[in-house]
Order: C-alpha cells, then structure tokens, then sequence
C-alpha cells in the first residue's frame, strides 16, 4: 500500500475543502479556510533555546533602566514581544534577564544588570541597558533570559549581538563556533541608534513561546 | 600557608577522591584515572578510558567511578580492580551529571528531557541489572550536582535555576523543594551521620540543611569566590571548600577548612586556578584538592 504523507496544512486544508472540519459558528467553508489561514501566518516558530548557565538569581526587580547615569558600559535598549506559537500575545508573561557589566562580570551580590519585567496587555517590552562585556569561559557578549506565562512552557535561552567581534563580522558562518551559540536565530541584528544627545546601540527580540 | 604535599601527575588532575583503603585517585585530562599509592606517591594504577568518556562521579571511600560515554553509555569502574563494572545502554548522551549509591546499588543521572531543552529528568538505576527504578521531573534549566545520602535513602540534585530537589532514592517521591536559595548551588554532600547537607554556590555561602525537617541550620560566610567544591570530613568534624571564578580563570583561589559545628576557619589555602574537587582520606587525617594543575595537593589534617 502507497503511503501518502501530509503535513498538518495540507490536512486541514483537505478536512475544510471537504467539509469534514466544521466551526462552531456559522462560517463558508471559504470563509473557514481564510481564518485558519490567517492563523497560520500569525503564528511562528518557538524560540530557540541555550542554556540557562550558573548565573542566575531570584528576586530580580521589576525594572526596565537598568544602566544607571554615569556607569560605564554602552548603551543598549533591547525591545521585544512575547507571542506564542499560535500568534496570540501572551500579556502578564515573566521575563527574567540578566547579563554580566561592560568587564564580563555578573554581580551576584546585589541585582546589577538583572530584571524581571511582566509583559502588559500590549505584550511587549523595553529594557535599557548596555552592551554586555565579554569573559573567559564565554567569549561571545549575550544575555540571558528565562520567560514563563500561564499555559506555556518555560523558555531559557539568550541573545547575541551579530557585532560581537566574536562572529568575526560573519554570524551566519561562525554562529556555531566553539559550541556557544546554539541557534543562530539568536543572533540579533545591532542597530545604532541616536538617543538625546549620546548614541546607543539597538537589538530587538521576539519571543515565541510554545503552548504547555 | 600552602599546601603539605604535592602529588605530581602527567597530566591536568580535573577531579581527586581517596578509595576505602587510602590510595589517592585523580580523573586526569588524558582520559586516564590514575590511583596513586600515597607511601610512594606513584600511580599503581591506571585506568585508560575509551575516547569520549568523561568522569562524571569520584565519590569517596566507594571505590567505584562513574564515566558519561560520547554515545552517552554510562559506566562503573571498580577502582581497586580496574575492570568496568555495569553499563547502562538507556542512557542518552545528554546525560549532565551522575552519581553512585555508597552501597553501590543503584547509580543517578540527570539528562536534559529529549525535545524540551529547558527541562531536567532525573533517573534512579538498579547497578545489579541495569533496569530503570524510577524517573522524576528535575526542574529547569539543567542539573548542576546531585548528592546521595550516606544510608542511600535521599537522593538531592540542585539545578541551575537555583532550586534544590530531595527524593527518596526507592520511589522517587519529592521529600522537599528548597526554594529559598536565591543562586545555583554548585557543590553539595551530606555529612557522614546523614543529619545535615552541606551546599555552596555562586553567593560564596556554605549552607547547612537539617535533612529531617529540611530547615536550614545555619550558614558560613568567607569564602572570597564562588564555591565549585565541598567536602565533608569522615569523622564528621571538618568541611572543605574550594572556590573559582568563572570571569577570571586565571585568579589565585582559596581553599577553606573548616570546623564543620561552628564554620570557624581552621586553615585557608592558596590554590592556583579553579578548584575542581576536594576530598578527605578515610581516616579523616588527610585532605586533597584539585586546582587546574599536573598535580594533587596534600593537606595534613590535625584534629
């Protein structure tokens, strides 16, 4: 016997042309595979994962400036939104991030460079703070984030700045050297970014958590 | 003061335990594990590893090392013969740490879930057959140590997401969840009576749980890095710790004796690099660390 392989869109476009998947309110079946469509572009993939590492500490403050005036370290604003992978916005969701100073080092006694924002209605959020200096036992700059919301798994991963002269001005090659970055997804694009009177450096990212 | 004696080694000694009857063994960086006899301060055995293996468990006076294969096959070797004791093809190569029983029955591991990177699953095995005694959730972000109970009835994993779990090693079932450290716990071990467990991490504090009521007794502030290693004298008396920072891997270190009832120093020790190990002798008379170097240093032990 043939064995005939679908993917899942392919399926429910089959079930809606042959009116096998009904909805519960009055739809065409047109009307039906328009909506289901449009889900499908709304929705993503789930953020790539990394390791969570041994720096992590609880009881990070709900705050978004997190570079104080006059301390040293490059501006950075990180801007994002939290979806999952249906492509709804998932408000009150927990962002957990920290990342070391502008010398490599992750203060543990205090909460330096460590936030824990909640996302509002808009799904969003805003972090200020600079770019993170690099270390020994991991040479490319990141930052850390752990997010979980209601009805979703947990997400650990991290961002990387393509800049980092770690990438060597290539990231789509050198992503994957030395095992540190393990997607090269996180990777983001860096911008740069005239803020009142100083430049600032800009990354944006998303997060796509998957359903629990 | 520096330490006693040093133990010369043909190569980087990553982590130190002594066997029931004293020798001294080093997990070396060329895949070998080497039991040195201390009267002589010769190896008087050595075990090659197969390509790929890492050490992943040296508990004292046990006289079995566990080792992680590239395949993820984990393995015991008995350290007064050398011969590899059982191996466990179920495992996975994502296995993170693991741990043997000090009656040697079964052996703990901890992998990352297959497809969740996030989540941790930790496994108990029977070492007479292999067979899998129970599987358990282990929390997130990945295992950074497990410690079995000297009357192997508590199984405790600390994960990076700065929780530490306690189970009980026949069925699995959650003895505590100790939520209130606020950073990752790298070293743990229970004292020889089995009443406390010692733990210490990134915060530089030793924390001393009572393992009946899991309240936290006290803690022991001094130690100037994050503490890496932990150790528990035989008789009870004394608490080792050694310390690293990850930043600067290069910075002089510092290794802490301590009296284990009150945390007062009893001797602090400059140690080179990152303190991968620490262990005591069966006798409690001596005490050995690991440092990043070709060698083993030697405490003498007094008290």
């Amino acid at each position: 016997m043939k064995t005939i392989c679908l993917t899942r869109r392919e399926i429910v476009e089959n079930c809606i042309g042959r009116g096998l998947l009904l909805s519960a309110i009055p739809l065409s079946q047109t009307q039906l595979l328009s909506a289901w469509q449009d889900g499908e572009a709304k929705a993503g993939k789930p953020t790539p994962r990394d390791v969570l590492g041994p720096f992590f500490k609880k009881g990070a403050p709900n705050s978004r400036a997190l570079h104080l005036p006059g301390t040293p370290g490059f501006p950075l604003r990180v801007t994002g939104k939290v979806t999952n992978t249906r492509g709804d916005k998932v408000p009150g969701a927990r962002i957990e991030m920290w990342q070391a100073d502008h010398a490599g080092l992750y203060d543990l006694e205090g909460f330096r460079y460590r936030s824990a924002l909640i996302t509002g209605e808009a799904s969003d959020y805003t972090l200020d703070t600079i770019l993170p200096g690099h270390y020994d036992d991991r040479p490319a700059q990141h930052i850390h984030y752990m997010i979980s919301a209601p009805g979703h798994k947990t997400l650990i991963t991290q961002a990387y700045f393509a800049t980092d002269p770690f990438f060597e001005g290539n990231p789509d090659k050198n992503f994957a050297k030395r095992s540190i970055v393990s997607h090269r997804d996180l990777v983001r694009i860096v911008t740069l970014i005239e803020a009142p009177g100083t430049p600032r450096a800009a990354i944006t990212f998303d997060i796509c958590l998957e359903k629990a | 003061m520096p330490a006693d004696r040093i133990i010369p080694a043909d190569a980087i000694v990553q982590a130190v335990a002594f066997t029931s009857d004293g020798a001294l063994v080093g997990a070396c960086g060329d895949r070998q594990v080497r039991v040195w006899d201390l009267a002589t301060g010769k190896a008087k055995l050595t075990l090659p590893l197969v390509e790929g293996d890492r050490v992943a468990h040296l508990p004292s006076a046990s006289d079995v090392l566990a080792t992680i294969g590239k395949d993820g096959q984990l393995k015991t070797w008995n350290l007064q013969t050398g011969k590899v004791g059982i191996r466990l093809p179920g495992s996975t190569p994502r296995t993170s740490d693991l741990a043997v029983s000090p009656d040697r029955r079964f052996l703990v591991s901890s992998e990352r879930v297959a497809g969740n990177g996030s989540e941790e699953i930790v496994h108990i095995w029977e070492t007479t057959d292999a067979r899998e005694r129970v599987q358990i959730p282990g929390g997130i972000g990945g295992t950074a140590t497990i410690a079995i109970s000297p009357d192997n009835s508590i199984v405790v994993a600390s994960s990076y997401d700065a929780n530490v779990r306690a189970w009980n090693s026949r069925n699995g079932e959650l003895l505590t969840l100790i939520e209130q450290l606020p950073v990752t716990m790298f070293a743990m071990v229970f004292s020889p009576d089995g009443k406390t467990l010692a733990t210490g991490g990134a915060d530089r504090i030793v924390y001393l749980w009572d393992t009946k009521t899991w309240k936290l007794k006290t803690k022991f502030a001094g130690q100037r890095e994050m503490i890496s290693a932990l150790a528990y004298s035989p008789n009870g008396k004394f608490l080792l710790t050694g310390g690293f920072n990850a930043i600067t891997v290069k910075h002089p270190v510092d290794v802490i004796l301590r009296d284990a009832a009150s945390g007062k120093v009893a001797r602090t020790v400059p140690a080179a690099h990152r303190v991968a190990s620490v262990a005591f002798s069966p006798d409690s008379k001596l005490a050995a660390f690991t440092d990043g170097q070709k060698s083993v240093s030697l405490l003498n032990i007094v008290g």
